[in-house]
């Protein structure tokens, strides 16, 4: 029973935090180390103290489950409309960037409002039509403002 | 010293100036009013596009939206006991039972009134103290400098927070992303990993947006909100008829707004603190402390006072020192570094007419906030809450990218950006404390080139940092800071076993 605690507790999404940073920093300290003494100092020392940090705070997090303590709840209510908002903003980033502005935000400003809860299409196909012409207003006419256009527009 | 302070005046009532306030304010009470917006995340989506335009216009803007949303946030706070931000918490316990039994437009009249209130005994608190600690501070050479930012980002650390470790974590992010670029002494590159981009550094709009603006929106997407009730007008009578009936609260005005003003002041602690004891001070001050929680009017203005009484208050550390008291104020010290304004003494010699007239718009703030805040655009405002929430979260995120991508027109920038968010959003849900890292990338650099310098006027002996009374003072301040609140840690559960 103890065995099996022990083993779940590794498993806390704190430990799992701190293991992420501890590599990380390992990791950034090689490109460090090749710098002269003064501009590695700040660098290096930060670095290290980031590992010592992140150990304590597994520590901190073992010794909790050891005496029972559940992890704290999650503050995240339902992880799937989480990846999916993360999604779709890393799918508009990215169409911005190959197909163009104006069309991604076109399409992505309903598409995102309509996937996410919003269903009166009269408040969707305002809401872009009224954004887009105003960023178009405002940023491409009025200030110059470049945009990526990407293959479209 | 306060010469400068009317001299700059002229400047702050010219027309376009003047104009960016009112704006500022009312953007502030729109994002207040929104749950899930605060004034931080909407000044740090707002900085981007402040770029080309006049300091004190952006400054305008920052010091209306900081005004503006303290008190936004009491709208929903008393028509759905749903804080509009943190700092209106302390108004849901009487401000929603008001709106229950009827007086929901009464007490956001006293809301937007003691609002008002805090926040211009906040204004002038900056302005008559900013200045002569500004003259204290310019007597500091490196080794002081190097001790005040070590200061201010152990007194973030650890005031803020339940876990210093989490605090300190965050700190070093910070200090690491500031260390990203052309080493500012030998030109190394660090960090860069071939990318050009990163040659001059990370840009902090790049950082602060991710960071702040980031995870809200995702919880807008996430969670779905229910106005019910709203969309009817609230009855109430006209402010200028109510205004007698509230100066029975003077005294807690006064008292609130010299707790907010401590409150915000001191690095680490925020308006949602300074709030709740208002409110507990007030409390106990009242000769019906039974009625408090059941609709007591004083509650209202208790809270609302003390939270906008820590908005200028929170920038006298950071606008002398470069030490923000508060989130709000070291997202507002980012928007001065990107105006080429860097906090500290030098600020008042070089850039007066901008920095005194920063403190003007925070006092134009407070007071427009009576007549753009009053019963008429209450009701306006009140209405913003029926807003979809997944189309306000759709545009917040193209304006983040129009924002980000302007700074140097590169994709780069935004994938940063989206970086960072993801960043900000795991920090934001596992209780990692933000301001450390905004602070980090502050006063990283700052703390650097001070200790380089330091070390290069005392031939390398490090011994030099603790050559004069003024760093012993520092180091000594930052020990209490690091182990004062362990002690008190200890004590508490000491006390709390014996009495177990």
């Amino acid at each position: 029973m103890m065995n099996n605690n022990n083993s779940i507790s590794l498993f806390r999404p704190t430990i799992i935090i701190s293991l992420c940073l501890f590599v990380a920093s390992a990791a950034l300290l090689f490109p460090a180390t090749k710098l002269s003494q003064k501009a590695a100092m700040l660098p290096v020392f930060m670095l290290v103290s980031m590992m010592v940090l992140t150990v304590i705070l597994a520590i901190q997090e073992l010794r909790k489950a050891r005496t029972g303590k559940a992890p704290s709840k999650s503050k995240i209510n339902s992880p799937n409309r989480v990846v999916g908002a993360m999604v779709s903003i890393f799918l508009f980033m990215l169409s911005a960037d190959y197909l163009g502005f104006y069309l991604s935000t076109a399409v992505f400003l309903p598409a995102c409002a309509y996937c996410f809860g919003c269903r009166n299409v009269k408040v969707l196909i305002a809401a872009d039509v009224i954004v887009v012409a105003v960023i178009y207003v405002v940023f491409s006419l009025a200030m110059s403002k470049g945009f990526p256009t990407g293959s479209i527009w | 010293m306060y010469a400068d302070l009317l001299s700059s005046l002229p400047d702050v009532l010219n027309l376009t100036n003047f104009l960016a306030i009112v704006i500022g304010v009312l953007s502030g009470i729109a994002v207040g009013a929104m749950p899930g917006l605060s004034a931080t995340m909407a000044i740090s989506v707002l900085i981007p596009f402040t770029f080309g335009l006049h300091p004190l216009v952006a400054l305008g803007l920052m010091a209306g939206i900081y005004n503006g949303a303290m008190y936004g946030g009491a709208i929903p706070a008393v028509l759905l006991r749903i804080p509009g931000t943190p700092a209106a918490v302390a108004t849901t316990f009487d401000g929603y039972p008001m709106a229950q039994n009827g007086k929901g437009g009464f007490a956001l009249q006293i809301a937007v009134v003691s609002s008002a209130f805090g926040g211009i005994a906040s204004a002038l608190a900056l302005m008559l103290l900013a200045p002569p600690l500004a003259k204290v501070t310019l007597l500091f050479g490196p080794s002081e400098v190097f001790w005040i930012a070590v200061f201010g980002l152990c007194s973030i650390v650890f005031l803020l927070g339940d876990n210093p470790v989490k605090g300190l974590i965050s700190a070093c992010f910070g200090i690491l992303v500031s260390i990203v670029g052309a080493d500012p002494i030998t030109s190394e590159d660090r960090f860069t990993f071939g990318h050009l981009e990163l040659l001059d550094g990370i840009n902090m709009v790049i950082l602060l947006v991710g960071l702040y603006a980031m995870p809200p929106v995702i919880d807008l997407l996430e969670t779905p909100l229910e106005a019910k009730g709203l969309g009817k007008a609230l009855k109430t009578e006209s402010l200028l008829r109510n205004l007698p009936k509230m100066f029975g609260f003077w005294k807690t005005w006064l008292r609130s707004s010299v707790i907010g003003i401590l409150i915000g002041i001191l690095p680490g602690a925020g308006g949602s603190m300074a709030a709740f004891m208002s409110y507990n001070e007030a409390r106990r001050a009242s000769k019906n402390p039974e009625n408090w929680g059941n609709g007591e009017p004083e509650g209202v203005a208790a809270s609302e006072t003390a939270n906008n009484a820590d908005t200028a208050s929170a920038l006298i550390p950071a606008l002398t020192l470069g030490i923000p008291g508060t989130a709000v104020a070291a997202v507002m010290l980012g928007g001065l570094l990107i105006h080429g304004l860097q906090p500290g003494p030098m600020l008042f010699r070089d850039n007066a007419n901008i920095v005194f007239g920063f403190m003007w718009q925070f006092l134009f703030g407070a007071i427009l906030l009576i007549f753009l805040g009053g019963a008429l655009a209450t009701n306006t405002f009140a209405h913003l809450l029926t807003l979809p929430r997944p189309v306000l979260g759709a545009i917040i995120i193209v304006l983040m990218f129009i924002g980000v991508y302007s700074i140097n027109e590169r994709m780069f920038d935004v994938y940063l950006m989206f970086g960072f968010g993801l960043i900000g959003y795991v920090m934001d849900k596992f209780d990692f404390p933000l301001p450390p890292v905004v602070l980090g990338l502050i006063l990283g650099g700052f703390a650097e080139e001070n200790l380089r310098l330091t070390l290069l006027i005392g031939q390398g002996h490090w011994s030099a940092l603790f050559a004069n009374k003024t760093s012993l003072v520092l180091v000594a301040l930052t020990i209490a800071v690091v182990v004062g609140p362990i002690i008190k840690r200890r004590l508490s559960k000491s006390r709390r076993q014996r009495s177990a």
